[in-house]
């Protein structure tokens, strides 16, 4: 894997529970521009690591890293707020605002320093481009499982990230769907140049969307290199 | 016949519910936080006077807002104004006794909006202020609006605590109930009966409106 000159650096440990319940994480790895995947049973702690890159979980130790900017670092007990990480976050559950329209959604997370009909103007394009313009004024609740994903990647774009986590992102869909949108998150990874760290259990989603796999079990990478490694008789 | 007392009721509970909200969603937002220390502490401080005697609420109220009090006294010095047996001590009655229902339903309320939703505005860039008004407060609106319309009637249909700290002034600090009190015992006109029917009408309003408010709750919980 190259050196991620314009990535993230990431090394981090988190440990809970105790007795039998013990779960520890213990990971390095970096993440360069293009798709890398997080592989592995569920259970793992792929979320854990993505949650704490995000910073919505704290790590008990290590250094997370962007470019020459210092996200996390244990030894100084530094940590950077999430909402000033730049991260786009697709969750498992989608998380969409229910009280928001789609342009309400995708508009969150654009800058308040643009005027109102300009952040209007481009939700809306990222609506179009995905495909769901026709939603622009309606609620999550009437949307179908393909339509919400495609709100929830809109609106994950629209902040432009610096970073993109996706965790489990086509999990709910059936098989025509999840082809349909990997094409078009691989297409808006590669146009924007984007590191993303995508979490799967899936061996097909991540032979068809990796650029890199890391792969994990019981808290640790046991495996890097391109999808070939996840090639072979399992 | 007047109908005084119950105007003198609908401004009390109305000024006194506008308090409880504001002081209630703000005390639900601090017991919200997990790592509140002595939380369930604070709650149940707040939640007391659903359960003491109005005599035992009127006689702490006395003793730390009266006269000779420390907070009376410097009231008193400085706004040239009593703070009891005045309109202010019926609000005040008033406002501890609907004071709990909006601290309790809206802690449920605040704490049942899903916390990946915070998250995710974390992630979008929002700070804590800017997640409470465009995410925490609208989604836990109806739980809040439930409760602030329980303490409406609480407020409203305060007695015990009134009579103790703002007294039976007709005309200034006799409300509704008070009155209806008043007119029953002296075997007086019938005009406490018009008051009754009204509070009642009320009463089922308020039961209607919760009703109302909590099965929408639950249907809108949505994706």
């Amino acid at each position: 894997m190259p050196p991620a000159a314009d990535g993230l650096e990431v090394q981090l440990a988190v440990s809970r529970g105790n007795g039998t319940e013990r779960f520890s994480l213990d990971v390095s790895f970096q993440v360069p521009p293009g798709i890398t995947i997080l592989f592995g049973p569920s259970g793992t702690g792929k979320s854990t690591t993505l949650q704490a890159i995000a910073g919505l979980l704290r790590p008990e130790r290590g250094r997370i890293a962007f470019g020459g900017e210092t996200w996390f670092d244990g030894e100084r007990g530094y940590e950077r707020p999430t909402r000033l990480r730049g991260i786009a976050y697709l969750f498992q559950g989608l998380a969409l605002f229910p009280h928001l329209t789609a342009i309400g959604n995708v508009c969150y997370g654009i800058s308040r320093t643009q005027p109102r009909a300009d952040r209007h103007a481009r939700a809306l394009a990222l609506l179009d481009r995905l495909g769901v313009a026709h939603l622009a004024r309606r609620r999550p609740r009437t949307y179908s499982g393909g339509e919400a994903q495609r709100v929830a990647l809109a609106r994950a774009l629209a902040m432009e990230p610096r970073v993109l986590l996706l965790d489990e992102p086509f999990s709910a869909l059936d098989r025509d769907l999840r082809a349909q949108l990997s094409a078009d998150v691989r297409a808006l990874v590669s146009e924007r140049q984007l590191p993303t760290l995508q979490v799967t259990h899936h061996v097909g989603e991540a032979r068809s969307m990796g650029d890199w796999v890391l792969r994990m079990s019981a808290g640790r990478i046991v495996e890097t290199g391109t999808p070939a490694i996840l090639d072979g008789p399992d | 016949m007047t109908w005084d007392p119950l105007w003198l009721s609908y401004k009390v509970a109305f000024i006194a519910t506008l308090i409880a909200l504001v002081l209630g969603v703000g005390l639900a937002t601090l017991l919200a936080r997990p790592r509140l220390p002595g939380r369930e502490l604070i709650d149940a401080v707040l939640t007391v006077p659903l359960v003491l005697p109005p005599t035992v609420i009127g006689f702490y109220l006395l003793t730390a807002l009266g006269k000779h009090s420390f907070l009376g006294s410097r009231f008193q010095d400085i706004f040239d104004v009593r703070l009891l047996f005045s309109f202010r001590g019926c609000v005040i009655a008033s406002s501890v006794a609907a004071l709990p229902m909006v601290v309790k339903s809206a802690r449920v309320a605040i704490e049942d909006v899903d916390a990946t939703l915070v998250q995710a505005a974390r992630t979008l860039g929002a700070g804590p202020v800017r997640i409470f008004w465009t995410v925490t407060l609208p989604l836990a609106a109806r739980g809040i609006m439930a409760g602030v319309i329980l303490g409406f009637a609480r407020a409203l249909g305060e007695f015990g605590v009134t009579l103790m700290v703002a007294g039976d002034i007709p005309g200034e600090t006799q409300t509704a109930t008070l009155y209806i009190y008043d007119q029953i015992m002296a075997e007086g006109d019938d005009s406490a009966y018009g008051m009754i029917a009204v509070l009642t009408v009320t009463a089922l309003g308020v039961l209607w409106a919760v009703n109302h408010l909590n099965r929408r709750r639950g249907s809108a919980a949505g994706r």
